[in-house]
């Protein structure tokens, strides 16, 4: 749980952050979407310190951050950075230990973290953890990172633009992997992205920030149903928009009970997953299955395009 | 070329072009050139009647005995022809070092076989034919190294082995009837003296240098001011030439010195180690700084941002993350100044610094050559040695990680 209160943060006269507000509940992602001097990079340093705010208070899990020192504090919070900052001089191994080493747990209890989270991450424990950072692919690096962040059990997960430096089909990966690792440890993330997909795809809730305010802060389906007016808007007003709202939505939700012909379509596809079949497929109807056997229905294009209209 | 050379097989006058194209290496054209100067047109060696007088130049067939002379110009003539061709790098090392072990060893046996042992006071000397094939068989050893890429324990082991077969010799006694090593024998007390002398002076205003120069340098990084303020300063330090600084070195040293006697018992005095040390000191300053503050700004923002973000106290992050990857490159700062610092304390014996320099300047008063060689040599072997051992230790670190 994090509480954002009135915070600003002023570079000589011009605010990067004014008096902004946000509370991020505890086991929830939180993504924080805007063009780049919007101010979202500078509110995400504010929450572990690295940027002192001007005024305004951050409380994690109900304390006040000031009360702590800084590099007590950080260590307390996982920080994952684009282009991960893996020191090039220090193994695998080393890398993911850095912050229990800092809090000075005994050498078993940081090997058998190290090698839990090389397991995790899909990482040989073995054959990876005496590797060098140069020595691994972009994927490798950044769960090497994410790793890192995560080594001294953290409630709190700051990411800034995570998934920036890898290439398109391993950024989907790298995507489901965070939102399967995230269920799993219920671990609050701030997440920064300049992507508006990454920032549907990824939030519980999204906060859109420009010029350091926020203009909106709501779940992806009512910031793409009802964007703010203005900035918003015209972020999330392209020809996409009716998809991404298709997206956020699974096929279970919208089927009907009935028969239909051809391949079905699992429960938990996304309606844009459905919408495509149907085109490609040239009917109007398919079948759904059911994960446990129950009955048979089927979903319609009605339906579906019911759900992508923009005012309900 | 190809393609043409496919088309119209029939081979002409162009088979000779393509001969010398493909299988004529062209830098040994140059060292087989080089070397045929220093066989037929250089003298081999001098013969003087004493130290002072100058002497007579020989050629290597009237230096030597037919029996030594014909089997060294026969071993320089196969080196040349096999250098000319193109061969394995390794082929060309093997090449260039037995002939250039052979004219090492050959010129030992000059003295005896032109002056007679109830002699002393005539000289033999290596004249320019032989330096000029040693320089050209010293070429054909160092393109072949730096073509096979050696890593740097390997370099290391090259190295001892030349400083093996160097020793060898010189234990062996086969050059001691050479001028050079007359010098030496009459000197040999201080000699070993003013080397460690040398050593110790260059290592301890290096050491110094680093002292001061690695704070400094951090403060530089951190303080952009300050570097603007101290790298000019230091700059301008390092264009002062090396005998003015000296001078400048020793007028408020011995005021200083008349001023408060203590301090003059402490060794530090208008002339002698201190003001050399210091002298040395503040040359070695900017390469140590500079370099240290290069190797602070390489370091990737976003490995400091992770460190600061992973909670690292800024002593911490220094320790453990920056100075350990800014240390290549402070190493090669430290190996500039080593380097720098052995060359510059020959001329500290003209302030009384002492170290090989004093031979140097003896020489150069007394018009004896050789004696100015005893300083010359040691000095750039020692400059040589520092250098090679420094760079595969810079390397030795560096290659570890990236």
């Amino acid at each position: 749980m994090i509480e954002i209160d009135g915070v600003s943060r002023y570079f000589g006269a011009s605010p990067a952050v004014e008096n902004l507000s946000l509370f991020v509940e505890r086991g929830s992602i939180v993504t924080l979407v805007g063009t780049s001097g919007s101010g979202k990079s500078t509110l995400l340093r504010m929450i572990n310190r690295l940027i002192e705010p001007t005024s305004g208070s951050i409380r994690i899990d109900g304390r006040d951050t000031k009360t702590v020192p800084g590099e007590k504090l950080r260590r307390g919070i996982g920080y994952v950075i684009q282009g991960y900052g893996l020191f090039p001089h220090w193994t695998v191994a080393r890398n993911i230990a850095t912050v229990p080493n800092l809090l000075g747990w005994d050498a078993t209890r940081i090997e058998r973290r190290v090698r839990e989270l090389l397991l995790l991450f899909g990482l040989d424990a073995a054959f990876d953890a005496g590797k060098f950072p140069h020595e691994l692919s972009g994927g490798q690096q950044q769960r090497v990172g994410v790793a890192r962040a995560l080594a001294a059990e953290p409630s709190v997960l700051l990411m800034d633009e995570p998934f920036g430096a890898l290439d398109p089909i391993i950024r989907a990966k790298a995507r489901e992997d965070l939102l399967a690792l995230q269920r799993r440890l219920g671990v609050t993330i701030v997440l920064v992205t300049h992507d508006m997909e990454e920032a549907i795809k990824l939030g519980d809730r999204i906060a859109i920030m420009d010029r350091g305010r926020l203009l909106q802060y709501a779940t992806p389906a009512e910031v793409l149903a009802r964007p703010a007016p203005g900035f918003v808007e015209r972020l999330v007003g392209d020809s996409d928009r009716p998809f991404r709202l298709l997206s956020l939505t699974k096929v279970g939700e919208v089927a009907e009970p009935g028969e239909a012909d051809g391949p079905s379509m699992a429960e938990d596809a996304s309606l844009r997953d459905a919408l495509s079949e149907l085109i490609a497929r040239g009917v109007d109807r398919l079948p759904v299955v059911a994960a446990g056997g129950a009955p048979r229905r089927r979903i319609a294009l009605s339906a579906i395009l019911a759900r992508a209209r923009l005012t309900p | 070329m190809t393609l043409l050379g496919e088309a119209f097989p029939s081979r002409g006058s162009a088979s000779a072009a393509e001969f010398v194209g493909q299988r004529v290496d062209k830098l040994g054209v140059v060292l087989a050139a080089l070397a045929a100067v220093g066989l037929l047109f250089q003298p081999f060696a001098t013969l003087k009647a004493n130290r002072i007088v100058s002497g007579k130049a020989l050629g290597v067939f009237d230096a030597l005995p037919g029996a030594i002379a014909a089997p060294l110009v026969a071993l320089i003539l196969a080196a040349v022809l096999l250098a000319l061709l193109r061969t394995r790098p390794t082929m060309r090392l093997a090449v260039g070092a037995s002939a250039l072990v052979g004219v090492l060893v050959v010129i030992g046996f000059v003295p005896a076989h032109l002056v007679s042992l109830d002699n002393p006071l005539a000289r033999v000397a290596p004249a320019s034919g032989f330096w000029i094939l040693v320089f050209a068989f010293t070429i054909l050893i160092t393109d072949p190294i730096a073509k096979l890429n050696l890593g740097p324990s390997a370099r290391v082991a090259a190295l001892a082995a030349a400083a093996m077969i160097v020793g060898g010799i010189l234990m062996s006694g086969l050059w001691s009837g050479l001028s050079v090593m007359k010098e030496y024998a009459t000197h040999a007390d201080s000699f070993w003296q003013d080397g460690a002398r040398h050593v110790e002076l260059s290592l301890s205003s290096l050491a110094l240098a680093v002292l001061v120069g690695l704070p400094l340098g951090i403060a530089c990084q951190r303080a952009p001011t300050l570097r603007d303020l101290a790298l000019p300063v230091l700059s301008i330090i390092q264009t002062i030439p090396s005998i003015a600084m000296f001078g400048l070195m020793m007028a408020p040293l011995g005021l200083l010195a008349a001023r408060f006697p203590l301090l003059g018992q402490f060794g530090i005095r208008g002339i002698g180690a201190a003001p050399a040390m210091i002298a040395l000191f503040l040359y070695s300053l900017l390469p140590v700084v500079a370099n240290v503050v290069v190797g602070l700004q390489q370091i990737s923002a976003g490995v400091v941002e992770a460190a600061r973000g992973m909670g690292m106290t800024e002593r911490q992050r220094l320790l453990r993350v920056e100075l350990p990857l800014a240390a290549p490159f402070v190493l090669t700062g430290v190996r500039v100044v080593l380097v720098q610092n052995i060359g510059l304390v020959t001329v500290a014996a003209l302030i009384g610094g002492g170290g090989f320099g004093e031979f140097v300047f003896q020489g150069l008063g007394q018009s004896a050559t050789d004696l100015v060689l005893l300083g010359a040599v040691p000095t750039i072997a020692l400059a040589f040695v520092a250098a090679i051992l420094m760079d595969a230790l810079v390397e030795f670190i560096a290659g570890r990680r990236r």
